[in-house]
This record gives structure tokens, sequence and C-alpha cells, in this order.
């Protein structure tokens, strides 16, 4: 197990590499003078194109330019965007908790729901819940995450007036931005209750109720898909009859004996989802108004703003590569018969 | 046993029992339908909005290109027995997938579709009833109506107008693109399906047949691959390579090969583990005969299937990248694109008027999803019919 881990880790690095070289060389398309945009720090650097291609050896060869690149972003010299007006790293470290609060607020009722759906629907086969799972999971499964937020938008928030978007009521933002309220975390509601203000983070939590519904009706099928299957299989074997014939109660039966071999399954997809969250979300931010990292950087893809799009691809790869990091340890937890070969 | 004797009844795929598995289950057969409904609609695109391209001025690009006036577009296009609806329907021009706009209101207008079934009513008779009750009376109207058939015979045939569906801001004609988005959704889902696949084909099968240290490479890359995310990746390629449909169809193969790769991959080494290879092997075949005439053509039904089902998914993402912006212009006829477009009439113009301009934004949705539907319900039971153990 520890030997597992540590190789697991130390293919981090090599991922990692791999990523940014690849980046890195789809970069080269690019002229020495517009990839100089990712090393400059300033507006008024960018008067000096040539001397940065000088310092930043943008017309040596491939990989001295690559070895000065990646020095710089491990300096965490990201460049200047021009989208947001100030350094990527700046704007990362700005979205990022609002991506991220947003990901881990829409994760966490998709698993239970779909988790919880899933299980209903094996257990009642074939009853109405069961009919109504399956046709709910084709549905979500085709529905994509942008149309779902948009029939929200329109129904709940334009024809019933409910649950705003955007991140918290306007009085709340204009004390943000007065000051009377601080920016601890620039998590809405980690900062309402490190505030002492309650109200600041109820706000929070009711602008992403929409959120919340969207992404969980999409991404919850899939969950549900694969528990029921995998629940069905497991309720047929033989160890399952043995501990309904001890005479154990049927919900121990149910959910110690047969969920908690169904699940592995669905820890595959809840990685991949954990992996894919943050990406998932660009969606739902540019819907709902939600000021994260897909809310800056898509209409920075289309300013032709690279540096920002490669910061986002370096930070969105790096989540990724952790996040499947984590999901392979996560299963040897889960499952010990897993073996780490 | 004597070739008489045999059983004469051949295997032909109509009888097998994955095909018996996928024809009773009631959701392929609605997945079908609605599929086949889609490609009869992308395929007579022209025929159908004929309407509009005879009465608005901005589709001349389009005659111009087919080579028909304005005034025989109406007999022409959808007359089967000319050759320029045969050319319409299978060699189209470009330019007849920008939708054209009828003017340059900024304002989305209602649709224009005429109901010649829905009746009305003239009024032949009308009185009123006075009841007295007590210091309290009140008056019983009472009116008899006739249905008016002459308003049908006015309005007959049933003429849809020029726009049916309205249109949407900048007076784009919204059934226009909805019908010719549906050629933009199935060519979109196919080049796409068809450049990852053959990518992962010749990646898998170099994979699957060297095996070794080649095979170890080829399997950390597509790790790589898998794990880089796929918008990003979008946006990467659109920002360096300028953003259009073809980049990023482009970027979405790139991107997509790997699963394909590794499927494949995997159906080689199973196969190859079989008893007809090792029969093939102890007759002396060389290993690349083995490989092509035994293994390849065994192993490669499955992706074929499996990739062919991810079409409906493949639309779904690349509508999803139009809707952010990343892909077709303003104006193509492309949902995701009238979606994204659409996106500022979602609210309405005042507050507590959310569906002033509902034709706008619930048609493209609807299509999107029903295509999305029709290949997901048929993929559904076409992985289910696969699977042995059903």
């Amino acid at each position: 197990m520890t030997t597992f881990i540590i190789r697991r880790l130390l293919q981090l690095p090599l991922v990692l590499l791999a990523i940014s070289l690849l980046i890195f060389g789809m970069m080269q398309a690019l002229s020495p003078e517009q990839r100089a945009a990712t090393y400059v720090k300033s507006e008024q650097q960018a008067q000096h194109i040539d001397q940065i291609i000088s310092q930043y050896n943008l017309d040596k060869g491939f990989l001295v330019q690559y070895s000065t690149w990646l020095k710089e972003v491990l300096h965490g010299n990201l460049g200047y965007s021009k989208q947001s007006h100030e350094p990527v790293l700046t704007t990362i470290r700005k979205r990022l908790p609002v991506s991220a609060e947003l990901a881990l607020f829409m994760f966490f009722p998709t698993l239970a729901f779909g988790i919880w759906m899933g299980t209903m629907a094996a257990i009642h086969r074939d009853k109405l819940i069961d009919q109504f799972v399956r046709v709910f999971a084709i549905v979500g499964w085709s529905l994509p995450t942008f149309v779902m937020g948009i029939w929200l938008l329109a129904v709940v928030y334009g024809y019933f007036h409910c649950c705003g978007i955007g991140r918290l009521d306007d009085k709340y933002m204009v004390e943000f931005a007065q000051g009377t309220l601080k920016r601890y975390t620039g998590m809405m509601t980690i900062d309402g209750i490190l505030n002492g203000r309650w109200d600041v983070t109820l706000s929070a939590l009711k602008h992403m109720v929409m959120p919340i519904i969207a992404y969980t009706i999409v991404a919850s099928a899939q969950i549900m898909r694969v528990l029921r299957s995998s629940m069905l299989d497991v309720l047929n074997s033989d160890y399952v009859r043995t501990a309904r014939a001890k005479g154990l109660p049927e919900r121990v039966v149910n959910l110690k004996h047969a969920r908690r071999n169904a699940i592995i399954p669905v820890v595959t997809i809840a990685g991949l989802m954990i992996a894919f969250l943050l990406e998932g979300s660009f969606f739902i931010e540019i819907i709902f108004n939600i000021h994260g990292l897909g809310q800056w950087s898509v209409p920075a893809t289309l300013q032709l703003d690279f540096p920002a799009v490669i910061g986002v691809a370096l930070l969105v790869g790096l989540s990724v590569s952790i996040a499947n990091l984590v999901v392979d340890i996560l299963y040897g937890i889960i499952d010990p018969r897993i073996s780490f070969q | 046993m004597k070739p008489h004797e045999m059983n004469t009844e051949r295997e032909v795929w109509y009888r097998s029992k994955t095909f018996k598995r996928f024809r009773r289950n009631p959701l392929a057969v609605v997945g079908t339908l609605l599929l086949l409904a889609f490609i009869l609609v992308a395929l007579f695109a022209p025929a159908l909005t004929a309407n509009q391209l005879a009465s608005i001025r901005s589709a001349r690009p389009c005659l111009r290109d087919l080579g028909i006036k304005r005034t025989e577009v109406m007999s022409r296009l959808r007359n089967p027995l000319d050759p320029i609806f045969w050319k319409a329907t299978f060699a189209p021009p470009k330019s007849c997938y920008n939708i054209p706009r009828d003017g340059f209101s900024p304002l989305p207008k209602p649709p224009t579709l005429k109901q010649p079934l829905r009746l009305q009513w003239r009024l032949v008779f009308q009185t009123k009833v006075h009841v007295p009750l007590g210091s309290y009376s009140f008056d019983i109207p009472i009116k008899f109506w006739v249905p008016k058939f002459s308003w049908i015979a006015e309005n007959w045939p049933p003429s849809a107008g020029k726009h049916p569906m309205g249109v949407s801001g900048d007076s784009y004609d919204i059934m226009y693109g909805l019908v010719w988005g549906s050629r933009t959704a199935f060519y979109v889902g196919f080049l796409v399906v068809g450049i990852s696949l053959a990518i992962g084909i010749v990646i898998g099968g170099l994979s699957g047949f060297l095996g070794g240290a080649v095979d170890n490479l080829i399997m950390r890359v597509t790790d790589v691959m898998l794990s880089f995310p796929g918008l990003v990746f979008v946006m990467i390629v659109a920002v360096i390579f300028g953003n259009g449909l073809l980049q990023v169809m482009l970027a979405l193969a790139l991107i997509r090969w790997a699963g394909y790769a590794r499927f494949f991959r995997g159906d080689i080494l199973r196969t190859k583990s079989l008893d007809f290879v090792d029969a093939a092997r102890a007759l002396g075949g060389s290993p690349l005969r083995i490989f092509v005439k035994h293994v390849f053509p065994n192993a490669i039904g499955t992706l074929l299937i499996i990739a062919s089902m991810d079409i409906g998914a493949i639309v779904l993402t690349a509508a999803g990248l139009s809707f952010l912006g990343l892909g077709a212009p303003v104006g193509y006829a492309d949902w995701g694109q009238m979606i994204s477009f659409a996106r500022g009439y979602i609210l309405g113009t005042a507050q507590g008027t959310p569906f002033d301009f509902w034709y706008v934004w619930i048609y493209p949705t609807i299509m999107l999803v029903l295509f999305g539907l029709a290949w997901n319900l048929l993929g559904d039971a076409v992985r289910d019919a696969l699977d042995p153990k059903s």
C-alpha cells in the first residue's frame, strides 16, 4: 500500500511534465512576439517586447525555451491577462476560491442524490421508483448542464423571482466593496461565518440553489445508472442470499452488505466527476453570472488572451492529476481486495 | 454431415439474438424513430426551408450558388424530379448554412404560423334573461355561436408564413437555423467520431499488435490525454489556432481518440488469447497475417458500434462549446450557437416577463435535447443488447 502510494506520487510530476509539454508545444504555433505575452508582468513591460524575447530565450531552441518557461511558471509568473487587466496568477488567486466553492457545493448533493436514487431503484426493482429513475437517468444523460441552467434561469429566476443569480444579494456585495465585510477566503459562505454574519452565508447559499439543482439533475443521472446496475448484480449474489437466510433485517442486508460492494464503480464515476468538476462549473458560472474561473477564462479565449487560457489550463491540468491520484488511493481504502500492482 | 443436411438458416444480423433483444426494447424503438425523424429533417432541409429561401432576401447567396432564381424556389426545391432538388439535398453550397436574416431589428419576433384548424366562431344570437330576485336582480347573458367555416376556406391550404418559428434577435429565422442545424449536428458528430476513431484504431492497433515497450509508452500517452480536460483543450486550440467550427471539431477529435485507442487495444488483447488465433499460429501464419486476417476483423466490431453511439454525446459537447462562443460564428446554422445567441433574451425585456421571447431559446434547446435523447436511447439499448449477461 505504502509503496503504491509512493509510486503513484512519483508519477504525478511526470504527468504534469507531459501536460506542460503538450501546452507549451501547442504554443509554438504562435510567433515569439505573441508568446512574449505569457512572460510579461505588467502593461508597461509590454512596451519592450524585444527585451523580453531575448530575456526569456524566445528565439532559442525548443528545450531552452521550455526550461526557461517552466522556471518562470514554477516561480508563479504566468503572464499578464488583458481580460482582467492584472497578472494571471493574481486573477487565479481571486477566482479559484469562487469556482472551488461552487464545485464543492455541487459535488456532494449530486453524489448523495445519485447514490440514494440508485439504491432505491435497485431495491424496488420494476416498481414505480425504478421506472422513474430509469427515465430520469436517460433524460438527465442527454440534458447538457447549460440547457438545464437556461431552463432553470427562465422558470425559477425569471418567473418565480426566486434564488437570485450571481453570488450574493446586491446589498452584501456593496458591503464587501465598502469594506464593512472582510474577504478572508473568497468563499462567501465561509466569509459570512468568519465575519459573524449568518445572513451573508444564507444569501450565498440561496444564490447557489439553482447551480446545485442544474448540476445535480444532469450529473447524478450517471451515478444512478451505474449504481443501479451494479447493485442489481450484487443483490443476486450468494452472500446476499446467505445474509437474508440468516435472518438479518432487510435494511442491513441492502445497505451494509449489498451497497458497500456495489459502490466501487460509483467511486470511479465520482472520481472522474471530481476531476472534471472545475470544468463543468464553467458553464454554470457563465449562465448564473458567478465570478469564477470560467466566467473569466472563456471570454478571455474569445478575446485571444492566451496567457489567461494557458494559466487556467495548467491549473485545471494540475487539479485533474491530483484528483486522479486521490481517487486511485481511495480505491484501496474502500476495497482492500484491489491489489496495488 | 452433408451440405443439404446442415442447418440451412444462414446467420444474418436481423435474426441474431442481439438484434432481437434490441428490437424488443421499447426505448430502442423510440430512439430509432426519433433519430429517423432527425435524419429525414436533415436530409430534406432544402425542401423544408424552401419557403424561407424564397421569401427572405438575404438567402440570395445560397440560391445563387445553387443556380436558381427566387421565383423558381418553391416549384423546383420541392420537386423530386428536378435535378436541383437532389443537388440541394446532397450537395448544398456552404452559403446555405448561413441563417438568412429578415431585416436588422435587434428584437425577436414571434412565430407567424397561421392555424387554419383553430376555428373562429361567429356570434349569431345574443340575448339577456333578466332574473329579478326580490330587491336584487341580475342578467344572465345567453349567446350562441356557430363555427366560421369561411375562415378555414380563406386560409386553405395552410401556409406557414415566412417565419413559422419566429425570428431571433437580429432577425435570424429560427426554423431555418433548426432545420439546417440538424445537418450541422450530424456533420459534427460523424466527423469527430470518424477522425478520433481513425486515430484510435491506428494507435490502439499498433499498441495491441506490437506490445512491449511501445505498448507501454502509448498507454502512458493515452493516460495523459484522458486526464486532460476537454473543454480546456478546446480553449487552448481556439486561442492559438483561431476560433471556428473546424478547429473545435479537430480539437474534440484530438482529445477523444485516447479512449478509443485504449478500448481497441483491450479488445485486441482479448481476441489474441482466443483459441482460433492459437490455431492460426499453429498453422504457421506470420504475426502480421494473423493480426490482419484474424485478430483485427474480430476485434473491431464492438469498437465501431460503441463509437458510433458516442455521436449524441459529441454533438451535446460541441453545442456546449458553441454556447460558450467556441465554434460556429453567429448566424451559422448550429443549435449551440443559436442557444448562445438567445442568451440575452431568456429573461425577457423587463422584470417579470421571462417568456416574452420563449421561441428564441425553447426551440433550439428542445431540438438539442431530443437529438441527444435519440442517440442515448439507442446507445443504451445497443449496450444492453451487446451485454452477454442480459
